[in-house]
């Protein structure tokens, strides 16, 4: 089953073409990673799925994507649903200065999607499937500022998981994170894939093999390769692709 | 002989350091310096004042030179009752303005907009006051239909006009220095531009919020030029308390009106001074208040890392 499916997308920013014409499926329940150098546009085709790239001035989006067989750009698409439906967790851990137990219920308040003590349900489901919940069920009213990069981060993907959505995009997750945080995040990832459509950004090749299905190599604005992790890693199709993954550049 | 060195290069950096040490102090203290002797001053002018009238000076009603009765109660009420309606007036303009210009606006328009309300800041106040005669005060009296337009509304007008700038410039930085990562995480759960102000923006800015009030109210309570034109000046608490169609006479205004009439050493010229010490005291109770407040709620944000 294709859960996104993008079809000659391009993206500028004032003048800066920054997509070029990228055609893309993405399988549900699969983790799909987007490698490239930095500055290639991974974080901006990321962006691209949950229209957040709306939000800098300046932008111009041309092009499809497609959730579920319905074109996300198009007039009538209520993007604050959208943006309910796909959540997203960036790369600086992002918690807003308010308690664990508010930062996780924040989504469900603001589309008032239950109320009482139903949110708090929800907040500890939603805990536990970030694996987060040993670690805070005894202090949910602290301030989540308290919590450690990883904690911090697993935090704001119970955030995300808490306003039921279908796809997680991952903004490069882990690359402000030490390494015994990066393998928590990792497992964690593997195990939302069986749940929820995850998309992964990362500059970091490894990581790319060991948590995804499919992998896309990105590289100044173009999908150069795509395809699944293994054939990719084991069998690029493209000399570029192959440069990278082995380390030749960047 | 490696030591011997590493010892001569440690004395001669701190020989070096301890002349800056000592001047950087010099200009840190210097604030509480300045404080210290200007409170002394003032109380040392003005305690014949105090001693002459006791507490009446305080809660007296009577404000009257040729009696040589100083009660400043209207006063300080006419100064607390003009401030706080020009706060009324100022904080939701200047905070919804600021608002308005760092979330809203497109960027192109920011900076035009930013330096006009920096020259709002920069005209002098008697032209305020100008404008505040000859305009403001015939409209508000033709309005409410009164004789005189010189009231405490004038009045309050006239020092929000002059306090929005500050509460919008200091506000509006605050604002725009919320983390851009506090707004995207609201807005990728699917906040609407609206819901993030209220519930993330404001949030975070409040203590600063508060501190650009303060500020506001600094500028208020401490402007004279204008408030002494448009005030009407008369000495007595208006009836009922919240008649802001009654003139009244603030502090400042009062201060400057009779400073240069007054005979060096005379009981009026204590009085004034015993004035002078009234305003320092209030703006100097509102400013720890608004700095405790701040501090309890940036302890309450947590150990928050920037």
């Amino acid at each position: 089953m294709v859960k996104v499916e993008i079809r000659n997308l391009n993206v500028w920013f004032k003048t800066n073409h920054v997509l070029r014409n990228i055609n893309l499926k993405v399988k549900e329940n699969s983790v799909t990673a987007i490698m490239g150098p930095s500055g290639c546009g991974k974080s901006t085709l990321l962006r691209a799925i949950n229209r957040m790239n709306e939000i800098i001035e300046g932008c111009r989006t041309e092009g499809e994507v497609l959730i579920d067989n319905q074109n996300i750009y198009d007039k009538n698409t209520n993007v604050y649903e959208l943006r309910r439906r796909v959540g997203m967790v960036f790369q600086k851990p992002n918690p807003l200065p308010k308690s664990i137990f508010e930062n996780v219920a924040y989504g469900v308040k603001i589309h008032r999607m239950t109320s009482g003590s139903k949110i708090a349900d929800i907040v500890k489901r939603s805990l536990e499937e970030a694996a987060l919940w040993d670690e805070v069920k005894d202090r949910l009213n602290d301030s989540a500022l308290t919590l450690s990069g990883g904690q911090q981060q697993r935090l704001c993907i119970a955030r995300a998981l808490a306003v039921n959505p279908e796809i997680i995009l991952l903004d490069e997750p882990c690359s402000a994170l030490d390494p015994i945080a990066t393998a928590k995040i990792e497992m964690l990832i593997r195990k939302l894939s069986e749940k929820y459509t995850v998309i992964i950004v990362t500059h970091n090749v490894q990581q790319a093999a060991r948590v995804s299905d499919y992998a896309a190599f990105l590289y100044l604005g173009e999908l150069i390769e795509y395809g699944p992790t293994r054939q990719i890693f084991e069998n690029p199709r493209n000399e570029l692709t192959e440069k990278y993954i082995t380390g030749g550049f960047g | 002989m490696k030591p011997i060195m590493r010892k001569l290069i440690f004395i001669h950096k701190s020989l070096r350091e301890e002349p800056i040490i000592l001047i950087l102090f010099l200009c840190a203290s210097s604030s509480i310096i300045f404080i210290s002797l200007m409170f002394g001053f003032l109380t040392m002018e003005g305690a014949q004042a105090f001693f002459t009238f006791g507490i009446n000076f305080l809660i007296g009603r009577t404000w009257e030179t040729n009696a040589n009765l100083y009660g400043a109660l209207p006063l300080i009420y006419g100064s607390l009752m003009v401030v706080s309606g020009a706060l009324v007036i100022a904080v939701p303009l200047g905070v919804a303005a600021a608002i308005f210009i760092v979330e809203v606006l497109p960027f192109t328009f920011r900076d035009l907009v930013k330096s006009l309300i920096e020259l709002l800041a920069s005209i002098p106040s008697i032209i305020y006051g100008f404008i505040g005669l000859v305009f403001l005060a015939p409209q508000i009296a033709s309005f409410f239909r009164i004789p005189s337009g010189t009231v405490a509304l004038t009045a309050s007008i006239l020092l929000a006009m002059m306090s929005i700038p500050t509460i919008i410039g200091v506000s509006g930085e605050i604002i725009s220095s919320v983390p851009k990562e506090y707004r995207e995480a609201a807005l990728a759960l699917g906040a609407t531009k609206l819901q993030t102000i209220k519930t993330v923006v404001i949030p975070v800015s409040k203590s600063g919020i508060l501190a650009s009030i303060m500020l506001g109210f600094g500028r208020a309570i401490g402007e004279t030029v204008a408030v002494l034109m448009v005030a009407g000046n008369i000495a007595i608490i208006p009836e009922p308390p919240w008649n802001f169609l009654s003139p009244v006479y603030p502090i400042t205004a009062v201060i400057a009106m009779q400073m240069g009439e007054a005979a060096v050493g005379s009981l009026e010229y204590s009085a004034l001074f015993g004035l002078g010490l009234i305003l320092f005291t209030i703006t100097f109770i509102v400013n720890t208040l608004a700095d405790v407040i701040v501090r309890r709620e940036s302890k309450f944000k947590g150990g928050v890392k920037r």
